[in-house]
Order: structure tokens, then sequence, then C-alpha cells
């Protein structure tokens, strides 16, 4: 199965919010508070420049923020 | 007068902010001022014409806000109205429903009701996140708000509340909700206007929620959207809030070069000594680098590009220079400066609170060393 970028990228932004975190593809990220309140708006900001996406501030909802899986899932929606 | 379909840089425009400026400049009093500028459009211009306003756009909008504060000297007022634009139409116009949209939003901009943003509690400021009034569903499907608010801009006079609540425990990321609480909501109870110094005319006041009954109807976003509406209001508010405050830099340093130059001492008028004509070129400098960001800011927003990093840069700029004008407007007067009608301690006054409203001036910091990747 060919690899899977836009998941590569969404862990490298997540590993690049959260330093000195153990982040893999299904790490809970809020529940485990990995992301907090700010990382998450620097995360958002990362993801938007490094994919080219526009997300808005309605869709940044927890389900879409879980882990990495559910960024890349809330990603596919918007066409990445 | 309306405006409509019209952008800051139109003749259109150009055209309605003259007549809002000759309004202003006419001194409205305090009581009639705020529908009568919410008559003229200020309030609808930056929501856009699918939503019933002006589609004008933030840069068009914080030019009013500039010029109505420049122009009337009054600086709570303006505050007040920039409050409720940023953190309470936005907000409803990016997650409301068409309900929302018509029975709130359309009353807001028209003037016929005032909007208020209730986050902040006594023990959760900065730390906005630990926020405990609580949302509790009832059998009949209604949400059942228990907690209090305070620092409400607004609030001892708004007819409809955008109130932050815990519906779940565990990360706030997922806990908060937002409501749209209109005033008269049995169990809602509105404290007395709070004293304060500076932002005169601003009215901040308390809120107590003694199981307040909410519609589900009149939940703002999805249940756990809490934190993106808490986001979204403050992305708009850190970003344009301060717009009135160019206004009343302008006018201060107006005003203040008036003085200087007819006030003699040793013989000589006081703008012809060095002391003096630094502070002027410094105040000078502090308005002009404030304004030149915040527009920045604007017409990138008017792109449909601001993001948190940004708006906390330019809520912390445009404060801080706000602040060091204060500093030097004083000493431009001397004694006089604690005459009211030179405005310079009432000014400083507004500058300190400019350092805490929105978040502070340290919250700001940490909000863009994280941006920094810090
Ligand atoms: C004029 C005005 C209007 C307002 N309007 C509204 C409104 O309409 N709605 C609303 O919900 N709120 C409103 N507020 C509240 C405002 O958002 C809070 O005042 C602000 O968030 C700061 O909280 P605090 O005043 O409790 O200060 P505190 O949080 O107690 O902070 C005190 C000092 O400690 C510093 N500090 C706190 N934590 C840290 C930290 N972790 N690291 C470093 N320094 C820290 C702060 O920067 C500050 O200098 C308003 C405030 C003012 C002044």
């Amino acid at each position: 199965m060919a690899e899977d970028v836009v998941l590569r990228a969404v862990v490298a932004a997540v590993r690049e919010v959260a330093p000195g975190a153990e982040i893999v593809d299904d790490t809970p990220l809020i529940a485990h508070r990995i992301v907090d309140s700010l990382s998450l708006l620097s995360l958002v900001s990362l993801l938007e420049k490094e994919l080219s996406v526009t997300i808005r501030d309605s869709e940044i909802l927890p389900a879409h923020f879980e882990s990495p899986l559910a960024i890349r899932a809330f990603l596919r929606t918007k066409g990445c | 007068m309306t405006v409509q379909q019209t952008t800051a840089h139109g003749a259109e425009f150009a055209h309605w902010l003259a007549g809002l400026r000759s309004w202003a400049g006419k001194g409205p009093g305090e009581s009639t001022a705020w529908r009568e500028a919410a008559a003229q459009g200020l309030l609808s211009l930056a929501v856009p014409e699918t939503a019933g306003g002006a589609g004008a756009g933030y840069e068009a909008a914080c030019l009013a806000l500039e010029a109505f504060a420049e122009e009337s000297g009054l600086s709570g007022l303006p505050f007040s109205m920039a409050a409720q634009m940023w953190a309470c139409q936005e907000p409803i116009l990016e997650f409301g429903s068409q309900a929302q949209h018509s029975g709130y939003l359309t009353r807001l901009t028209s003037g016929t009701a005032v909007g208020a943003f209730a986050a902040t509690e006594y023990d959760s400021g900065s730390d906005l996140l630990s926020l405990r009034t609580r949302a509790e569903r009832d059998g009949e499907g209604r949400w059942r708000l228990d907690g209090s608010k305070t620092f409400v801009t607004n609030g001892p006079s708004a007819d409809v509340f955008l109130v932050l609540a815990r519906t779940a425990e565990g990360s706030a990321l997922s806990g908060l909700t937002a409501f749209l609480v209109p005033r008269g909501t049995p169990g809602l109870r509105i404290g007395r206007t709070i004293e304060k110094s500076g932002l005169a005319g601003a009215q901040l006041g308390s809120l107590l929620l003694d199981d307040c009954v909410v519609d589900d109807a009149d939940r703002l976003g999805g249940t756990g959207g809490g934190f993106a509406v808490l986001m979204h209001a403050m992305r708009h508010e850190r970003a344009f809030i301060l717009a009135p405050t160019l206004g009343l830099m302008a006018r201060a340093l107006r005003r203040a070069l008036d003085h200087t130059r007819a006030r003699s001492q040793f013989g000589q008028p006081l703008s012809s000594y060095d002391t003096i004509r630094r502070r002027l070129v410094r105040m000078h400098l502090s308005l002009t680098s404030a304004r030149e960001l915040l527009y920045a800011t604007a017409r990138a927003a008017d792109r449909g590009s601001l993001d948190h990093g940004r708006s906390s840069l330019t809520k912390l700029h445009v404060s801080t220079e706000f602040n060091r004008f204060c500093q030097e407007l004083p000493d431009l007067y001397g004694g006089y400066a604690l005459l009211p009608e030179t405005g310079a301690t009432q000014l400083l006054a507004d500058a300190v609170a400019s350092r805490y409203y929105s978040g502070t001036s340290d919250m700001q910091m940490k909000i863009i060393a994280e941006g920094l990747g810090l």
C-alpha cells in the first residue's frame, strides 16, 4: 500500500507543536493532553501552511483532532 | 443613510464615512449614539451581504470605528460596539443557524438589540479554559446553566449574552459549549454595573446563572464546540478591538500639537523645545506603526487570511504603542494633564485597560511564542 503522505505530514506537524511527546498514528492527542489550547491553534496554522488547506474555526472540533488518524480523516473531507 | 455594496476603497464608502464623521463630530449623546451609529450601518459593515450586512469588510469597519472615536472623543462606546461586533456578531455569523441569524444577528446589527460575550469568571481570567459555569441537559432536552460570569462588556444593558459553559469534564477543547441566552431568561440575573477607571461610557457587569434554562435551539455551534466559538471570537476581537484607539490617539495628538504651539514658556512656544518635539515625534511614530499594522491585518482578513498569531501580534503591538503614546502625552501638558479637558489621564487609563481585555499582553506573547515554535 502506498504511503499516506498526508498522514506523515500530520504526524510531523503534531511532533512539531508537541516536541518531546511520542506521537504515533493513533496517539490520543486531546485525551492525553498532548495538544492543548495553544498548541492546537499552532497545529491548525501549521497544517494550513503545509497542506495548503483552509480550516475554519467551526471545523476545530475535538472529533477532528482526537488523533493523527482523526486529523487525516478530517482532512480527507477537505480533499487532501 | 445606509452603506451597501461598498468596500473600504470605494467612493461610496468614502462618502458614507464622511457622513459618519460629521455626525460623530456633532457630539452625539451617549444614550442615543449606539442606535444612531447602528442606524447609519456601522455595526453591519463587516457582515457579508448574504447575511444581511453591508459586506464592506473588516478594513471598512475599523475605519468607521476609528472615525467614530476620533470625531466624538468617546472611548467606551466605540469599544463596546467593537466588543459586540467581534465577540458576539462574528461567532453568530460563523456558527449560527439560519434562525439564529434572523433572530439575533439582524437585531444586533440594526442596533435594536445589544450583545455581550460572557466567558470570564472570577477564578478564570487568563486561565479561561478552567471556567466552571456548567450546562447540563434536562429530561426535556433543554440546558440548565449554573455559574457566574464577570467583566462582561455591555453586561448591564445587553439583550443577548453569548455564554460559554462546560458541558463535559476533561479537556476544555472538547468540554465547552456556547449558548445564546436572551435577557429575561428565567434564572439569569444581571449584576450591578462594575465601577472602573477608563473606558468611560462602556458598561461592564457580572452575571449569575442560577438554574438558567436555555432551549437547545439557543446552543451556538455544536455541543463541545465552545472552544471553536471562543477562538473565533478572540481571533477577530484581538485583531480589531483596538481600532477606536487609533482615532483617540489621532485626536489627542492633534490637540497636543495645538497646545504646545499655543503655550509659551521662557518666551518660546513649548513646541520649539527639543524635549517636547521628541515626545510628539515618538507619539506620531506610535500611532503610525499601530495604524499600519492594524490595517494591514484588516486587509489580510478581508482577503480571507487571519490566523491567531497575527491577531495576537496586532493586539500586542497596538496596545503597546497605545501605552507608549499615553506615557508621553501628559508631559506635553505638565500640570494641565490633570485637568479633565486635556483627556490625558483618562486616555492613560484606557491604555492600561487595553493591556488586559481580549487577553493580557503576557497571554498574547504566549500565543505568538507558540506560533514561532518555541
Ligand atoms: C475593559 C475590559 C473589558 C472586558 N470585557 C470582557 C468581556 O466582554 N467578556 C469577557 O468574557 N471578559 C472580558 N474581560 C476580561 C478579560 O478578558 C480578562 O480581564 C483578561 O483575560 C485577564 O484576566 P484577569 O483580569 O483575571 O487577569 P489575571 O489572569 O488574574 O492576570 C493577572 C496578571 O497575571 C498575568 N498572568 C496570568 N497567568 C499567567 C501566566 N500563565 N503566565 C504569565 N503571566 C500570567 C497576566 O498576564 C496579568 O498580567 C474584560 C476585561 C477588561 C479589562
